[in-house]
This record gives C-alpha cells, structure tokens and sequence, in this order.
C-alpha cells in the first residue's frame, strides 16, 4: 500500500521532524559548547578550544568513568545469573507463591529507584553494613533496579521458544540438565544478550539509586557529573558528558559487529 | 515487553523443590536487598526521629510534619503538577512521533526509530545539561531575545517549573514513544483500509479507529511518564532551586544534608503510594480498554 | 448497451525491478461474480487494492460504472470490502461496526438503526447488535464484515481471501451463503481467491492470474475444459501431460500432434510451430485404460505404461499409470461395478480423445 501523501502526512512529518530536533538539540548543544575557548557554557561557543577535552581525558574524570563501566559490567552479568534461574523457574515451574515471585521481580520497575536508593541506604547503615557503601552497595543496588529488565526479557525469550522442543529433547532420552544446556540455552541466547544490554545501559545511565550508596573514590560518571554541577556547568562537564555517550555507543556497535542487530534483536541464529 | 510474559500460566506441574532450587537464590537477593530496604523505609517513616536519630517511638508525627506545612504540601503539588504536565506532554509529543514511526514505508524506518530511542544511551545528568545551556541567564534563549531586542534584561528562565517539565518531557519522551509504538503497531492495518473502504477519510479513520484502539498505549505513556518524573531527582536539580523543590529534592534534602531520616523515609513512602496508585490505575484503564 | 461495474484496463504496478501487476484489463458487468484467481504473489491482491484505491497503480485506469476513479481516495470509492482477517473493530460493537460506514456518509440516525438491523437480518444475524466481533464465531465475524460492506449499498463488492481463515465445513456452508446472498441482491462482487475448487464454485467467471497477468478470463467451463494455457491447465483440477510433436499445425486454434507412431487432431489454444515438442493435456476423466496392444481408433491417442498405484476415492478410482518415459498419468474411473480397474503391475494403454487433448508449446 502506497502511502498517499496528502496534506495531514506531510504535517505529520513537519512534526516529526521537529519532534526529532527537540530530541537532538540539547545533545548537540552540549557537545558544541565543549569547545568553547572561556570557561563559560556559551552557546553557540565563543572561539574554539580543546583544552576542555583534554581536561575531560584526565584521570578525574576517567577514574568514575571506568568504575562506571565496571560497575556496569559486572551488574550486567549477575543480573542475567540472577534472571536466567528466576525467569526459567517463573515461565516453566507451577508452585505456591509463584504469583508473588512474579510481582516482586518485576517491583524494583514500579517502586521508584530513588526510594529502592535510601532504603537500602538506612537499611545497611542500620544493619552494621555501612562498609558495604561504594562499589559493594552500588552493585547491589544496580542488580536490584536491573533485574526486573534482564528476567522479562529473559522470560519472553523462553516463552517464544519453538512449542514442545524441551518435550522432545526429553522424549528423545535428554535429562533437564542436558536440555537445558543442549536446547534452552542456545534457543534464549539473544534474549540473555539483549537482557544483558539492556541492564549494562540501566546501570550505566542510572543516577537515582547511585545518589545514596556512593563513597569518595567509588563514585559513578552521572554522580560525578551531578556532584561537580556545584562548581558551576563549565564546557568541561559538557566534554565529560559526551564521553558518557562513547560507551553504550561501542557497546551497541560492538553487538552489532559480533551478532548483527538483527539476530540481536529478532531471535536465534540457526547453529547450523 | 509486557508483564503478561510471566503473569500468564505455565503449562506443566513437577515436584516443587526443582522450581524453588531455580529460584531460591534470586528470591532471596530480592527479599535481602529489595523488599527488607523497602521494608525498613515505611517503617522508619513511622518512628520519632530526634537529633538524627531515630527512636523506637510509633509517630505519624513525620507524615504530619510533610503534610501539615505549606512548604512540603506545595512541594508535593508541585510534584504532582509536574508530572502530570509532563505525562500530557510527553503523550502528545510522542504520538505523532510514534504514529509517523510505525506507519511510515521509509527505508530509514528502523534507524529512524533506533534514533528516537537513541537518547536513552545517555544519562538523564547529561541530556539536561544542554537545556540549562540554553536556558540559564547568561544562555543561548536569553542571549537571543536580548540579541533580537525582545527584551532588554535577561529573563529568568531557570530555575522554574517550566525548565523542569520542558526537561523531564525531553528525557522521557524515549519511553511515550516507545509504548505508544508498540501499542499502534499492534493495531491491525486492515482496520484503517476497513474504515477508509467504508467512507471514512483518513482524519475520521485516525480518530474514529486508530486512536481508540491505540489508547491503551497512550495511558500507558502518560502513566509511565508522571510516575517517573515524579520521583526524578537529577532534572529538578539541575534545571529548579529552593522555589522549586519537588518530593525528590526533598528526600535529598532530608537524607543528606538535613540528615533526617525519618522525614526522608516518610516522603519515600509518600512517593511510593503516589506511583502504586498511579499504576493501579494505569492498569485499570488500559484493560478496560483492552476488554472491549 | 450496459457499461461495465467495474473497468481496469492497462493497470501496471511495479515495486522496484519487480511488476506486481504487469498490464491487465478486464471488465465486471453489473451483477457479475467475477473471480481473481492464482498462487500467490500472481498480483491478485494487489489488483484488488487498486481497485479499491489503497495502491496507486503506475499506469492503467479503473472506472467504477464508467466513472474513472484513479484520482478518488478509497473513502470516495462507494466500495464494499471484506478482508481476510474481517478487520471488525474490536472496539466497537457488532452493530456499530455496521452502522461506519452509515455514520461516514452522514445518514441520519434513525435510517442508521433501521439499515443496520435490516443488513444484520440478511446475514442471518438479526438481534446481535449489541454483541461484541470477540463473542461471535469465525463464521458469525465473517457474516458481520459481510453485512458493514453490503449496507452501505457499494456498487461493488470486493472480497479478499474473505474463507480462507474458516474451516473446510464452514468454508463451503459461507461459500454458499455469499454466492446465494449476492445473486439475490445483484450486487457486482469481485473475489480474490487461491483456491481453484472456491473458484469454480461461486463464480461467473474466472480470471486466472500469474506473474501480474492474466492468463485466462472466462467461465468455470471454459477455464476447467479449455485452459488458454499450460499454467491455467496445470493450476486448475487435475491434468495429465504427455510430450508429443507437432506435426502439422492446420487450422488456427488446432494442430496435429504426434506421439509414438501415430497421430492425433488436438486443440491448440496457443500458437504451436510444427515439428517442435508440446505439452499434450488431458483430463483423468477423460482418459480410460485398456490392456496394452489392442487396436487404437484414429481420433484416439495411446499411451501404454505399468500400472502402479490405485487409489480408492469412494465414487472414484484413480489408476496412477507409469508411461515408458517415466512421467504418471492418474485415470479416474467411476466406480460402477461394471468396469474393474486393472490390477497392480499391469501392462496397459491410457486412451484419450484427440478432442480431449490440448497441445501447448513447451517452454
């Protein structure tokens, strides 16, 4: 079906199109200031400078943005060793409670993370568990708010299973160990990918549950930023928040060079 | 992605402890670190707290405290306007967005909408950073109103609820797209040629047919948005002040600099009970729409 | 002298390298059940959708009772169309479904409430306004998509795949009922189908349609006993084919054909050049077994093989019969008790008229 194009769609697209440049302006915006030549967030940039960027490159500001990635790596990975079980035992086991299992490992996603953030805040301080603060507590902290994502998308993957292959697996003489290994696995690997992705991102771009489990020194990029807001927007916060974006960047490009977006997205591959 | 995925039932019965060796583990952590925290938050907000310290005496005198002063009630409006605001906005901004999205014949389709979702890479810290460039007294908006002899003084365009909600629609307006797409590219096309081959022009088919059948995704939209603005922290701070604190400045306040836990712990719970009710009745109407 | 309902002619659409619609005409007179039949990707659907105005095709025109249409928006059309999937709206009940297209042409309401209840009586469905398209049958939603196109009195009736998501039984029961409905009210109705057996049944006539074409347009008779082409004969019913010569092509539209050491008089619906290999086709009714060597009349053609198969149809019996050239001919038998369909691994000759037969050229 040709889409006519009348009046009303060529309005649509006037819309979309500005829809599009709210979206990118601040963006943009902020990578443009960056090379201001004053130490003023002007806009558009007065002069041109990079003194910024190399401010941004130095080991202040490249300490948070590693423990960022760290952090979110590692939250990555036990959320999906977390959800792989929950989410198997959830989509493939009847058992007492179950519906309460369900509302609980999807709550951190209602319950604002700000408030998951100071309780586990009092929690811990009240619990003796105070030395927990920094990388402990935030890991912590990050798993609880990503795993809601990583045992949905998990979940659906396991749900979109071709019907009836773990029942012949076992008619054909496979214990559940063997079919889950030989057959589970390989059918849910993108979903375990994209769940994965889809938690490192949470992570890395998560402020609200960061704001109360950091320390000195075991502080994320996005508290680092909003703690240096004090001393005022200068182009070099703006250098700094541009190189956030490179992470998930490599990251999606990374996937895509290794799986192709498509498979990533869409399902298996057939191992042939 | 819908909760329907693990809310609908599993087809097969076996002896329950292989089912509770799965999940043992991860219900635990959940318990551990998801619901005793949550836990221990409503119960603090119901104890005195002197001298930053909490006691073991029952009280409703915090919640008393937070609603009984204009301060935090008009912070708690406040709070709420904004997130209202915001859910409208965002329902309205993203819609056309997402309408274009899944029905244009572009070939650019898929990276069109990668690109309208691409903002959720970036940390909420950063992408409301460009709008205080733009919006603060000496930036880019005031400099061309004075450049152009709109006016002759900068204007005081931050902090204000206006900056707040403009950037809180910017960095949510990934989400309202992302559920009203999936919710219109669930409306079954032949609907629309249904409606046009019966005499409706596309106006009428878009408001008589797509709209409706759409709906669900639009309360879902503005659900997901007023929730999350209201308990967002980064953009009220970064875009408002004092005059304008919303509940999350607030529990930052309280929790840090104020260091009163139990005020803190009151408008989390505060916080908690407002997104419950919002999403309850969320759910509500977008399955009374779903069951006609 | 009537003009035609419908009128598409030099219709081309391409997408791309690829025509989906490669330059058809034809023309539905008024009343007619005409049909679009073919594989799929043959441009049947997309046929229909021109006409419906949903595709714009590149070249061609369309005229709705003389009327050219190509500048009118589907919402101007006055056409009746039912889908495959029926398209109800779930949010709205039966019969407001049925009273859209009413309320699109501004009818007052009161007529609304009166047309919507006569059209629901004619599909049999009278007093289920106020249900929803999910609390009916398969059959039911079908009948209700039927009555939202009819009651808008379109001036003509466009059916896509409008059977093919019900089950055999209701299948035939719909079949029917749309072809009973539709001679009643004389409406024009275009149907897009695959299935050939649907085809033969309701229709008029039949446009058979392959790679954007059409290869033949006639009735049920004409496209089942006198396919113009080798597809059209392979695509409708049964068909056995042989490969004989062309010995002489005598008058236009008929050719001598050789196969083995005699010679046969056998149409030719297409342009066949002498001595060059063609298809003979014929029908397994038409076609009888005998044992091998007996004498052949001259307008017979004989072809001798092994018995290999027999299959039990009821009224029927097929001999599946392997020729020297290693291709099968099914013979169908009536089982009368009076003929015996020859044993497994005999020896036998398929006769067939010369008359029975079609030659077409080998592509």
């Amino acid at each position: 079906m040709r889409r006519a194009v009348g009046l009303p769609w060529q309005m649509l697209r006037g819309a979309v199109a500005l829809t599009y440049l709210f979206i990118f302006t601040p963006i943009v915006i902020t990578a443009l200031v960056s090379f201001n030549s004053i130490n003023q967030s002007k806009f558009p940039p007065v002069g041109f400078s990079m003194r910024w960027w190399d401010d941004a490159l130095s080991e202040r500001w490249l300490q948070p943005l590693w423990f960022s990635v760290q952090l979110a790596t590692l939250t990555a990975v036990i959320a999906t060793l977390l959800g792989l079980p929950l989410a198997f035992g959830l989509t493939r086991y009847k058992f007492p409670g179950r519906n309460i299992l369900v509302a609980l490992s999807l709550g951190p996603l209602a319950l604002p993370a700000l408030v998951t953030g100071i309780g586990i805040l009092q929690f811990f301080q009240t619990a003796g568990l105070a030395a927990l603060f920094g990388f402990p507590a935030l890991l912590i902290g990050h798993v609880v708010i990503c795993l809601p994502f990583s045992v949905r998308t998990i979940a659906i993957s396991l749900r979109a299973m071709p019907a009836k292959v773990e029942q012949a697996a076992a008619n054909l003489g496979a214990r559940p160990a063997r079919v889950f290994l030989e057959i589970t696995l390989p059918l849910i690997r993108s979903g375990l990918f994209a769940g994965a992705i889809f938690c490192f991102i949470q992570s890395f771009t998560d402020y609200s549950v960061s704001l109360f489990l950091s320390r000195a020194g075991m502080q994320p990029i996005s508290i680092a930023i909003l703690s240096y807001i004090d001393y005022g927007f200068t182009p070099t916060l703006a250098a700094v928040a541009v190189l956030t974006l490179v992470v998930p960047l490599v990251l999606i490009a990374a996937v895509q060079h290794f799986f192709g977006i498509g498979d990533f997205l869409y399902g298996a591959r057939d191992s042939g | 992605m819908s909760v329907a995925a693990l809310a609908s039932r599993p087809s097969r019965t076996i002896i329950a402890w292989r089912p509770i060796l799965l999940v043992g583990v991860p219900a635990a952590f959940l318990l551990f670190c998801f619901v005793l925290p949550n836990a221990f938050l409503l119960t603090s907000s119901a104890f005195k707290s002197e001298s930053q310290v909490l006691t073991n005496q029952l009280t409703t005198e915090n919640y008393g405290f937070l609603l009984g002063r204009a301060v935090y009630r008009g912070a708690i409006l406040r709070t709420f306007l904004i997130g209202a605001l915001v859910g409208l906005l965002v329902v309205v901004l993203s819609y056309p967005l997402a309408f274009f999205l899944a029905r244009t014949r572009s070939r650019w389709k898929g990276a069109l909408i990668a690109l309208s979702l691409s903002p959720l890479l970036a940390s909420v810290v950063v992408r409301t950073y460009g709008w205080w460039v733009l919006l603060n007294r000496e930036g880019a908006v005031n400099d061309l109103l004075r450049a152009t002899g709109i006016t002759s003084q900068s204007l005081p365009l931050l902090p204000s609820v206006g900056a707040i909600v403009i950037g809180l629609t910017h960095s949510l307006l990934p989400y309202g797209v992302l559920t009203i797409l999936s919710s219109l590219n669930g409306v079954n096309p032949s609907f629309e040629k249904a409606a046009m081959s019966l005499g409706a022009n596309r106006i009428r088919t878009f408001f008589e047919v797509t709209l409706p059948l759409s709906l669900p995704g639009i309360v879902g939209a503005f659900v997901i948005a007023f929730t999350l603005s209201i308990s967002a922290y980064a953009t009220p701070a970064i875009l408002g002040g004092p005059s304008t604190a919303t509940m999350a400045t607030l529990i930052y306040d309280f929790m840090t600099s104020l260091a009163d836990w139990a005020l803190g712990s009151a408008m989390g719970a505060l916080l908690i009970v407002s997104s419950m009710v919002l999403l309850v009745i969320g759910a509500v109407l977008g399955s009374k729409r779903e069951a006609l | 002298m009537d003009e035609p309902a419908v009128a598409v002619s030099g219709v081309r659409k391409t997408y791309g390298e690829v025509a989906a619609v490669d330059g058809i005409d034809f023309e539905v007179r008024p009343g007619e059940f005409l049909t679009l039949l073919g594989p799929s990707g043959c441009g049947k659907t997309t046929t229909l959708n021109i006409i419906a105005g949903f595709i714009q095709p590149d070249r061609g025109s369309i005229r709705l009772n003389g009327q050219s249409v190509e500048a009118l928006p589907p919402f101007r059309r006055d056409i009746g169309l039912v889908f495959q999937d029926y398209a109800l709206f779930p949010h709205m009940s039966v019969g407001q479904n049925v009273a859209f297209g009413l309320r699109m042409r501004g009818v007052p309401k009161p007529e609304i409430a009166q047309r919507v209840e006569e059209a629901l009586e004619l599909v049999r469905l009278g007093g289920r306004a106020e249900r929803k398209p999910t609390e009916l049958s398969g059959g039911q939603r079908q009948r209700v998509a039927l009555a939202r196109a009819l009651v808008i009195r379109p001036t003509v009736l466009l059916l896509d795949e409008p059977l093919s998501n019900l089950d055999l039984k209701l299948r035939e029961e719909m079949r029917l009922e749309i072809t009973t409905l539709q001679r009643r009210l004389g409406i024009t109705t275009v149907l897009v189908t695959h299935d050939q057996g649907e085809a033969l049944v309701v229709s008029d006539r039949i446009a058979v349609m392959r790679n954007g074409r059409i290869e033949q347009l006639g009735n049920a008779e004409a496209v089942y006993e006198r396919p113009a082409t080798h597809f059209v004969a392979e695509f409708i019913g049964t068909m056995n084919f042989v490969r004989g010569q062309a010995m002489r092509v005598s008058a236009e539209g008929s050719c001598i054909v050789g196969f083995d050491d005699h010679g046969v008089a056998v149409a030719a619906p297409q342009p066949v050049a002498g001595s060059r290999e063609v298809e003979i086709a014929f029908r397994p009714e038409r076609a009888a077994l005998r044992t091998a060597g007996a004498a052949r009349e001259p307008t017979q053609l004989a072809v001798p093989g092994t018995v290999r198969r027999r299959v039990y149809l009821g009224t029927l019996v097929q001999s599946h019969v392997e020729t020297v050239h290693g291709r099968t001919i099914i013979v169908e038998t009536v089982n009368d008790g009076i003929r015996q369909p020859p044993n497994i691994g005999e020896a036998v000759e398929v006769i067939v008229k010369g008359s029975d037969c079609i030659a077409y050229p080998v592509s």
